[in-house]
């Protein structure tokens, strides 16, 4: 599966559209990251445990548009975009979606 | 004591925090210089690309936490109004810090180039709320051609 995120793939031509695909993951910190989190906004700096948290959701949301994708027989998916929201204090959406289509 | 302890916080955050973030500021420079040579714009989206072999959806994402001393200050700076410059720093750090993420992952892909790049930032929020500050997250993304 080719994953772009502008109208064309590079080097291939589109020979079919399937229409839009997407996928989304929500996920919350557990306590031992907020523990460690709450820490760091004394210090300040990166939270890794939260990059890499959003990170994993962020493939899942990947994961799910793209067997969406397989599921229509397609190739490849162009146009992604990503999306994140806040649902309550400790949980975020992250939302994928794009076009499947069929490249050559 | 309660606030004893508030102000050891806050001294805290300021004298660590400040270290941190000018750490930050000259690791980033350093590694923008490096990646000099690896081109990326925002736009590029309707264009082909004939002359490429390959694309590939690459992304960079960061989540910077804001110290105490900033939280505090900004909290002061927030009742005047006006420009919040303690919190402009974070999320050029936290931008910056994604695009370089993202400039790195295409460099170690052999992208010639990144095309179409979209940064969104959003807002981590805290179940503690006395935690003040919060955090930020930006993710970069764009397709590398190569």
């Amino acid at each position: 599966m080719i994953l772009t995120n502008i109208e064309s793939v590079a080097g291939k031509e589109i020979e079919e559209t399937y229409g839009v695909v997407q996928g989304s993951s929500v996920r919350a910190k557990h306590a031992g990251r907020d523990f460690m989190a709450g820490l760091k906004n004394i210090f300040g700096g990166e939270l890794k445990a939260y990059t890499e948290l959003l990170n994993e959701s962020r493939a899942e949301a990947v994961e799910r548009m793209v067997a969406q994708a397989e599921h229509y027989g397609a190739n490849a998916i162009v146009n992604i975009r990503f999306s994140t929201s806040t649902i309550t204090a400790g949980a975020s959406e992250i939302f994928a979606y794009g076009t499947a289509v069929r490249v050559r | 004591m309660g606030l004893i302890i508030t102000i050891v916080v806050i001294l805290l955050g300021f004298f660590y925090g400040k270290a941190a973030e000018q750490n930050h500021f000259k690791k980033l420079k350093k590694l923008e210089t490096k990646l000099a040579n690896m081109p990326w714009r925002s736009n590029g989206k309707k264009e082909k690309f004939n002359n490429f072999q390959d694309g590939k959806l690459l992304t960079g994402s960061v989540v910077i936490a804001q110290d105490a001393f900033k939280a505090f200050f900004g909290n002061i700076l927030g009742l005047f109004g006006g420009r919040i410059t303690v919190y402009e720093t974070l999320l050029d750090r936290a931008r910056r810090e994604a695009l370089v993420r993202l400039r790195l992952s295409a460099q170690d892909w052999g992208a010639k180039e990144l095309v179409n790049v979209r940064i969104e930032t959003s807002t981590i929020g805290t179940n503690n709320a006395q935690q003040r500050g919060g955090a930020v997250e930006v993710v970069a993304y764009g397709t590398a051609l190569r």
